[in-house]
């Protein structure tokens, strides 16, 4: 049921490492350049071992007594005006170039051998169009899910209260079904080699009904991992005391690789069962 | 803030699911006061007999009361007086309105749905008529003169015949939800309180005896005696009702589609009672009390955190304050009011309280308002409820010991209002900004003498951070004491700020009392203690504000601390050599203190905290572009 194809599969996330060391370069420069931006100008609020207290106990009681203190500068509302117009700058730069890296990164996995960088960066051009098209179709169908299930719920909430959680939680289920569909698209798109957003669909759609369980066990197997890999990373940031922070950045960083970690191996697991859908005409449309 | 109503059940003893004793809790500290019981002989004063009909349609009662006030004093009592309080709300030119707005607690008075309530007649028991005077132009206050003053130990009984038209709900009591929902207080006609030879609530002795009342205010809450209630109410059938004290009968059908209910309650102030067609209940015993929650079909998962913060919260006040009731409440009703009807909620009478004010029922999860409501309007049930205080004359008195007891059972419970993603705000916190806000205000004061801004500071947050600063200095043993004290002595009675004095000075000391009474109850004093100079070689730390809290300050020369001890001088300067840090109360015993964030201060910024918060905003930065690829 290409349960051997996706693991073997899943070897080349670790024989292929080009994908991994260039989306966690990608993520982490922008952020790293704009990390100390944002918070140097509230360096000298530093002074104050109360901040130190308020951020290590999470505690807004004392953050507002520090806001309260009228001799504590704030730094000006336009430094911080620029520090969110450049941090949404990066964030649509950041996930143009994700999208951009999509197709490359699919095409390492996918084809029998490591594709040299030329191919890598022709296969990122190549798709970058159709996987457009499928990020708008599939915001539009988030959109229109979501949008049918808020309106239910506000409904529902007047009736009774617990139909409107009910209704929300199908509804979040629908779209994030929509939005793994969209995205597996963009796997079976490269595996056929066809960029022919409809028909990706309908494949995706396909090879999701025929290998429903391997699907199903990658995406709950790798979900667990994640959350163990978040809540990890949560508790280990909480217990550190805020001035340990190279062991922090180096624990933060290790959990982060591995978190793109585990979304590279969802992709290869993914790109293995349609290659052996598609093998067995499955995927034919 | 603070107020009640009324609720009890009717069909109860199957209906009941025994959950385990709040009181039970481990770790649970229990004054030492309260080690013995006390015997209680709650006064027998005001009572009432009352027969009412409610009629949905009009939202009108018509009724028939016997009111029976005894003389307990050594004077006797030349006329009666009474609250009419509904006329507060007869239009939007009243002594009420004009102070409130029209409003309350932001909602708004409807022109077209008022208030109000006509005597028709009033007569002693022998037939002698009486003529009802009003004494303020509302009508909120009237006073008939007895052809015969009542002489100490008899008793009058007054015979009264009334229409009370209920407004629309926007201050405590009225209907909603298209009149399917009525929550029903200050009905009436109520007598004042027959002071004699006491010491009022300013501290001058009252050699001439007189009615203490006065016309209805928009900060004012109540004041009154207490005795037995005995009420029918007559409603549609499928009606259900909750009520303070207990339904003696089962609701009796009169055929037309009403049914009478009747209920009973001995050694209360007071008498509420709410009612719907849509009404649920849940119940529980907590104690040997019956506790029901009253609610909405749609509202039960509210209703649910209703009902544990009460069971779990019961057993915390027992401890500290002495049981509910003494014994003698056996229900506490809680009606969860429903949507469109939050001006019912968050008001206290004894043995219910209304929720539902604050947040709507709707909000949870990481927002926890209706449980901090919920055990604000709980702790009336001592003080208020029992603790009889003057709410007109010394707000602060009940008030700030409910909101106080609030952030203690918050505390002990493990709850703040807000807790999101490991985030937490307190309600000590709350009340500690509004108080910045204008902390010279006295405490003591009578309740129209405020602003409403000013009442929220005076009664609520002052207090708050008053009596939290005192539990920090004099220690929760000792605390303890002083509040279990003052709960026991003081049950079924009405005692005085100087009342209070007197029991802190005896638990306390003279020392104490002195100091909190004129600095704070009394006092305009504030306290903020801050750093204005540090450097290497020395450092001043200045106190602003005549208010005195000692208080240690914590000296870091060369990396060791020092403690050094900061009493009441206005200004103190540290030597060095190699200063580096200094932190003024670090125990932050005084929560008076205006700001603690100015308390402390480093010579340089902490870099290395700095880049930690730097490492904590890289991650966030990082999970924010890999945007949806969560896994």
């Amino acid at each position: 049921m290409g349960v051997e194809a996706m693991t073997g599969m899943l070897r080349r996330v670790f024989s292929r490492p080009r994908p991994w060391v260039m989306r966690y370069v990608l993520l982490t420069l922008p952020a790293l350049v704009l990390a100390p931006l944002i918070t140097f100008p509230f360096r000298a609020w530093f002074r104050y071992p109360l901040l130190v207290e308020a951020l290590e106990t999470q505690s807004l009681d004392l953050l507002l007594e520090l806001l309260r203190l009228s001799s504590v500068e704030a730094p000006a509302g336009q430094l911080l005006g620029l520090a969110v117009l450049l941090i949404l700058l990066t964030w649509v730069f950041v996930r143009g170039l994700w999208l951009w890296l999509e197709g490359g990164v699919l095409l390492t996995y996918v084809q029998a051998a490591p594709p040299s960088w030329r191919e890598f960066f022709y296969a990122c051009t190549r798709w970058l169009g159709s996987f457009l098209l499928l990020s708008v179709l599939g915001w539009l169908a988030i959109g229109l899910v979501g949008a049918a299930f808020a309106a239910a719920a506000f409904l529902g909430n007047l009736v009774w209260p617990p139909l409107a959680t009910f209704t929300l939680g199908v509804g979040a289920v629908l779209v994030v079904a929509c939005w793994l569909w969209v995205d597996f698209a963009r796997v079976v798109a490269v595996v056929r080699d066809d960029r022919h957003v409809f028909r990706a669909l309908t494949g995706a759609a396909r090879v999701a009904g025929r290998r429903w369980l391997p699907l199903f066990g990658l995406m709950l197997g790798l979900l667990a991992v994640r959350l163990v890999v978040a809540l990890a990373s949560r508790a280990l940031s909480s217990a550190m005391p805020y001035s340990w922070w190279l062991p922090t950045l180096a624990i933060q960083q290790l959990m982060h690789i591995l978190a793109v970690g585990v979304s590279l191996i969802r992709r290869a697991g993914e790109a293995g069962l349609a290659l052996d859908a598609l093998a067995t005409g499955t995927a034919d449309g | 803030m603070a107020r009640l109503w009324s609720a009890i059940a009717v069909v109860l003893t199957l209906a009941l699911v025994l959950g385990p004793s709040a009181a039970a809790a481990p770790g649970m500290a229990k004054s030492t006061a309260l080690a013995a019981a006390q015997a209680v002989s709650p006064p027998e004063i005001a009572s009432y007999v009352i027969s009412a009909t409610y009629e949905p349609a009009t939202h009108m009662l018509a009724a028939n009361q016997t009111a029976t006030y005894r003389n307990t004093t050594a004077a006797p009592i030349p006329d009666v007086v009474f609250h009419l309080y509904l006329n507060a709300f007869r239009s939007a030119d009243t002594l009420w309105m004009r102070e409130a707005g029209p409003g309350h607690r932001g909602y708004g008075y409807d022109a077209e749905h008022p208030g109000w309530i006509t005597v028709e007649s009033a007569q002693l028991a022998d037939g002698t008529l009486l003529t009802l005077e009003p004494l303020d132009v509302d009508e909120t206050l009237v006073r008939a003169v007895l052809p015969v003053p009542v002489a100490p130990g008899d008793s009058v009984v007054v015979e009264m015949a009334f229409t009370a038209q209920l407004p629309r709900v926007f201050a405590r009591t009225g209907w909603a939800d298209d009149g399917d929902f009525v929550m029903v207080g200050q009905w009436f006609p109520k007598f004042g309180v027959w002071e004699y030879g006491d010491t009022d609530s300013l501290g001058e002795a009252n050699l001439s005896g007189g009615w203490n009342a006065h016309p209805f205010h928009a900060n004012s809450e109540f004041y009154a005696d207490f005795g037995t209630y005995d009420v029918t109410l007559t409603l549609p059938e499928p009606w259900r009702v909750g009520a303070t004290g207990v339904a003696v009968t089962q609701p009796q059908p009169n055929g037309e589609g009403t049914a009478t209910h009747h209920w009973r309650a001995e050694s209360v102030i007071d008498f509420a009672w709410t009612a719907s067609p849509h009404f649920r209940s849940m119940a529980r015993v907590v104690d040997d009390v019956v506790v029901e929650v009253l609610h909405y079909p749609r509202n039960r998962p509210a209703a649910r955190r209703v009902m544990a913060a009460t069971r779990r919260t019961l057993g915390h006040y027992g401890a500290w304050y002495g049981p509910y009731g003494h014994g003698l409440y056996p229900r506490l009703t809680v009606v969860l009011v429903p949507p469109g009807a939050g001006g019912a909620g968050g008001m206290e009478y004894p043995t219910l309280f209304t929720v539902g004010a604050l947040t709507g029922t709707g909000m949870s999860g990481c927002v926890h308002l209706l449980e901090v409501e919920t055990v604000h309007e709980l702790a009336h049930q001592w003080f208020q409820s029992m603790v009889a205080t003057n709410e007109a004359e010394a707000p602060w008195l009940d008030e700030g010991f409910a909101d106080y007891s609030t952030v203690r059972a918050m505390r002990a419970l493990g709850l703040d209002p807000v807790r999101c993603g490991g985030w937490t705000y307190s309600y000590l916190g709350l009340r500690r900004s509004e108080y910045a806000l204008a902390p010279q205000t006295p405490m003591a004061g009578k309740a129209w003498e405020f602003s409403g801004f000013e009442y929220g500071i005076a009664t609520y947050s002052k207090p708050v951070v008053a009596f939290t600063t005192l539990e920090r200095l004099v220690g929760e043993a000792a605390m303890l004491d002083f509040l279990g004290r003052y709960a026991s002595t003081y049950a079924f009675a009405h005692p005085t700020a100087e009342d209070l004095r007197a029991v802190m000075t005896d638990t306390l000391g003279e020392e104490v009392s002195t100091w909190f009474f004129e600095a704070l109850v009394d006092g305009e004093a504030t306290m903020d203690a801050q750093i204005v100079d540090l450097g290497t070689e020395q450092a001043q730390v200045i106190r602003e504000g005549a208010l005195c809290v000692p208080v240690t300050v914590a000296v870091v020369r060369d990396g060791a601390t020092s403690d050094v001890t900061w009493a009441c001088e206005m200004s103190v300067q540290l030597g060095g050599p190699d200063l580096s840090e200094v932190v003024v109360d670090p125990e932050r015993i005084a929560v008076v203190d205006l700001n603690w964030a100015n308390n402390g201060v480093r010579l340089s910024p902490d870099d290395g905290a700095w880049l930690g918060a730097t490492a904590r905003v890289l991650r966030l930065l990082q999970m924010l572009f890999r945007g949806g690829a969560v896994w």
